[in-house]
């Protein structure tokens, strides 16, 4: 398996990407998420934002 | 500045924990394709997050026909003394296959605000009575959030509960919720599957008794002893203490 390190810039460049692609923003996201309201593109758009985030706590 | 030798343990740890985890996984399910990837990100800590893929889940199988997919996710912590890798986060969830919503998900926190379990289970299905005991909830502790939600017009559900699971030293593993999935559903296996199970379910109860010794070194030495052991402290600093934050941890 190969590990990918992601530099700060690396994270905020995917993130414009995913929530462009998404067309909606991270807290509307994740409402709908919470009322089972996401296609599923949407849950791995956001399942990879959710990532990001963490690694962005680094 | 990286330090390659400190790369190379953390990509060493890595590879070693999702090829555990492949190893479980391929000698359970026949003609499953695993693979698990991995990102990383360095700052005043170093986080690591391990996934399965494809990312929406690995497809189980009765008879052939993929009945559930199984979706695994471990949020990892590499330490700076470069020892060990600390699992902070983590969630196995069940689906039928296709769907969005699991079946049921087993998830864990290490960091936990104590409103809800640090290891904790959340069934995904439908109970009336449930529903109204939960908004009947008294308005404290996670029934004053519960009526906020409800007055925004969020109806609670059985997913909301969660259910716990042992804290962090005692919840299931991996191995546990394959078992269970395999037993229940009757879904395809390889012949030596439960060797597969018992392999690894060896591996992480291991782990997690040496996590618990630490917690409380006491309360092990004394069991050693009544066992014939002959254990001593013999350090000149004090022994540790009890760690009650994960000995008494919900």
């Amino acid at each position: 398996m190969t590990i990918t390190f992601l530099t700060k810039d690396d994270i905020a460049s995917r993130r414009e990407e995913l929530l462009s692609a998404a067309g909606l923003g991270l807290e509307e996201l994740r409402s709908r998420q919470a009322a089972f309201q996401l296609s599923p593109e949407q849950a791995l758009i956001l399942k990879e934002l959710e990532d990001l985030e963490y690694l962005a706590s680094a | 500045m990286p330090d390659p030798d400190l790369d190379n343990r953390l990509k060493e740890e890595v590879s070693g924990f999702a090829d555990e985890l492949s190893e479980l996984l391929t000698g359970v399910f026949p003609g499953l394709s695993v693979e698990f990837s991995a990102l990383a990100a360095t700052g005043a800590s170093t986080l690591v997050i391990i996934e399965q893929m494809p990312r929406d889940g690995l497809p189980l199988c009765v008879d052939g026909q993929p009945l559930l997919s199984l979706s695994t996710t471990y949020r990892c912590a590499w330490d700076h003394a470069g020892e060990y890798l600390a699992i902070q986060e983590s969630t196995i969830a069940v689906a039928l296959i296709g769907a969005e919503e699991p079946l049921f998900r087993y998830d864990f926190m290490r960091t936990c605000d104590g409103k809800v379990p640090c290891a904790h289970l959340n069934v995904h299905g439908h109970r009336d009575e449930l529903v109204f005991a939960l908004t009947q909830s008294g308005r404290r502790q996670r029934g004053k959030s519960r009526a906020y939600s409800m007055e925004k017009g969020k109806i609670p559900r059985l997913a909301n509960l969660h259910l716990p699971l042992g804290g962090p030293r005692f919840r299931p593993s991996l191995e546990d919720v394959v078992e269970i999935i395999v037993r229940e559903f009757g879904l395809d296996t390889t012949k030596d599957w439960q060797r597969a199970i018992r392999e690894g379910r060896a591996r992480w109860r291991e782990k997690q008794l040496s996590a618990a010794v630490r917690d409380d070194p006491e309360t092990a030495a004394g069991v050693l002893r009544h066992l014939g052991y002959d254990v001593t402290w013999s350090v000149e600093k004090a022994p540790p203490a009890r760690r009650d934050e994960r000995v008494l941890a919900l």
